[in-house]
């Protein structure tokens, strides 16, 4: 399958941020780059219009480009981890507003999951969260975007809390959030979807 | 002004190209003099690469930059706009090292990833065949940077753009001046006329930051300690243009400069540096939190408090340190750095090869130390006059000055 670990980046109208997020990657990191807005996320068009995914033409990334909204986060990281899955053993997920400081974290072996160090200018402090994945078949995102389950619906790792049927470490790894970085016109909108975002836990609910 | 949001576009595509031409653009008047002088200064433009990323929501910029540059005979032009209001010139050193930062960053994530490159600056006045004779100085070997040299605008001191540094202690900084040879080789330049390849120019580690040197000086001192070679060509004088006049190279004068700087050499780089330093607030025990969302156990899906209901923020951080809620507000009381419960840290068997996990990195340390430290300005002023650090304007005091630019060049 060639390189260990393939970044998966999740983009929409991230022309800023992400020529950064994809500069401070190893030139030879497989990278794959999902596009698309959201079903409740206010927009326009359904896909970056803004030359996000030309830029990761230009990097070299796997592009996955959409006609349709995704239904909600869960179902597009899902798509990125699986899509990144098909060119390294583990998957390491960013976001464009992301980026990944010192070398690429090592997942060893015996470990399905790595925690990583999250720098935010949010929080004083750095802190730990689940972005390393020895990714498998049926592992999917659900209620919550950093929420992952196996096929069976047994928790692998929520954000804070980690599964106990999985293998957890603390990798080495490191990233920074440009959070402030971002185009402020966004975060309104993020914002709005946001509030609507009981409606995706309500459909997982009815399913 | 009209805003410009960010985006990025080819404006033509050509194929195959010899060189690719990177050029930030953060001023609309230097716009016209650059590409004059550059299309004369020996760049193949009929097989280059032109990349113009244009750090600023200025849409009168954006749209200078796109006729200029498609006006020229390139045989592919990229335009990248950040849509990023530029910080103000001299306030918060800290934050304009940020963001100068990252637009070296998100350069480097729109090169190619090989090839020819010449980076050049937008305030860069190439003499007439300069680029050919830099060209020329790189092919022949020896040097992994070649470079042009250009006087800097340090308010009334005007030093080459090219060092030699002299660790000491103390550390020193000397401006080197021509007069030696026709090349030779420095520690640490700019990026305003630099002919290398993008494989080393991506090499830079443009996290590296030093509280006082400019980053561009910081960032190649630190290639150079690397083993790369960094040769200056005399021949190749660059003008510095400011809005109203350029700076010749024959302006140079003698610089130097001894101070306790200290290079922060860190993977994180200068980003993790707070423009305020934030501390953490205890928990308000009889403080309400409303939840936002649902508040649902990973585990079983189960909902265990509704959206919109009042509940104790004690209760929200214990919810949030099971990951059954997040919210910023409560959040700041969890992330401190501690490690949530059932994660185990894998023994490390080979200490030599592993780098520290962040907590224990001695740069955060440092980093503290240095954000306390008052910022030694990069434009040393000695007394009056004082010059307007965009047009050269004399003054005779700091005020007149500064209420100049203030209504001049706000």
């Amino acid at each position: 399958m060639g390189s260990d670990v393939c970044a998966a980046i999740v983009v929409y109208e991230e022309a800023r941020c992400l020529p950064m997020a994809l500069g401070c990657l190893p030139d030879d990191m497989p990278v794959v780059v999902v596009d698309g807005a959201y079903e409740e996320f206010p927009h326009e068009k359904p896909y970056s219009t803004d030359g996000t995914c030309e830029i990761a033409d230009r990097w070299g990334a796997h592009v996955m480009r959409v006609t349709e909204p995704w239904r909600d986060q869960c179902v597009k990281r899902t798509a990125a981890c699986d899509y990144a899955a098909t060119f390294a053993t583990v998957v390491l997920v960013l976001d464009a507003d992301e980026m990944l400081e010192g070398d690429v974290p090592v997942l060893p072996e015996d470990c399905d999951v790595g925690w990583v160090w999250i720098r935010s200018s949010l929080y004083p402090q750095p802190y730990l969260q689940p972005r390393l994945y020895r990714w498998r078949a049926g592992w999917h995102f659900e209620r919550r975007h950093h929420w992952i389950y196996d096929r069976d619906g047994v928790l692998v790792t929520s954000h804070q809390q980690p599964g106990s049927a999985y293998t957890h470490t603390i990798t080495h790894g490191l990233i920074h959030n440009m959070r402030e970085w971002r185009s402020k016109d966004r975060d309104g909108a993020k914002r709005l979807y946001r509030t609507r975002r009981n409606v995706h836990e309500d459909r997982y609910r009815q399913e | 002004m009209r805003t410009a949001t960010a985006r990025s576009e080819s404006l033509r595509e050509g194929g195959a190209v010899s060189l690719t031409v990177a050029v930030p653009f953060t001023r609309a008047w230097a716009v016209t003099p650059f590409f004059d002088a550059l299309e004369a200064s020996g760049v193949p433009i009929g097989t280059a690469a032109l990349l113009c990323y244009v750090d600023s929501d200025d849409a009168a910029l954006v749209d200078a930059v796109r006729v200029r540059a498609l006006a020229g005979a390139w045989r592919s032009v990229w335009l990248h706009v950040s849509g990023w209001h530029p910080p103000g010139e001299y306030k918060n050193a800290t934050g304009r090292r940020k963001r100068h930062c990252a637009m070296r960053l998100g350069m480097r994530g729109l090169l190619p990833k090989s090839g020819a490159l010449l980076m050049t600056e937008d305030d860069a006045i190439w003499p007439a065949g300069g680029y050919a004779t830099l060209d020329a100085t790189y092919s022949a070997g020896g040097c992994d940077f070649a470079s042009g040299w250009q006087v800097n605008r340090w308010g009334n001191v005007r030093p080459p753009g090219v060092w030699r540094i002299e660790e000491g202690p103390p550390r020193r900084m000397v401006a080197m001046l021509p007069g030696l040879a026709d090349i030779e080789y420095a520690d640490a330049v700019g990026l305003y006329a630099m002919r290398t390849t993008c494989e080393a120019y991506r090499s830079l580690d443009f996290r590296v930051w030093d509280n006082t040197l400019g980053q561009d000086v910081s960032v190649t001192y630190a290639a150079t300690r690397r083993g790369m070679r960094m040769a200056v060509d005399w021949r190749v004088g660059i003008g510095h243009r400011l809005e109203r006049k350029v700076i010749p190279p024959n302006a140079a004068a003698p610089f130097e400069r001894e101070a306790d700087m200290r290079t922060i050499m860190t993977p994180s780089g200068p980003f993790w540096v707070f423009d305020e330093k934030k501390e953490r607030e205890d928990v308000d025990r009889n403080g309400i939190y409303r939840t936002k969302q649902r508040v649902i156990d990973p585990a079983t899906g189960a909902i265990v408090v509704g959206k919109g209901i009042d509940i104790k923020m004690e209760e929200a951080v214990e919810f949030a340190r099971r990951g059954m809620l997040s919210d910023p507000v409560v959040n700041v009381h969890i992330h401190d750095g501690r490690v949530p419960a059932g994660l185990e840290t894998k023994p490390v068997t080979d200490v030599e090869t592993q780098p520290l996990p962040a907590h224990e990195r001695p740069a955060l340390a440092l980093l503290d130390e240095v954000e306390t430290q008052e910022v030694a300005v990069e434009t040393p002023e000695d007394g009056p006059p004082y010059l307007c650090r965009t047009c050269g304007k004399p003054y005779k005091t700091r005020k007149g000055r500064d209420e100049h630019e203030a209504s001049k060049h706000a």
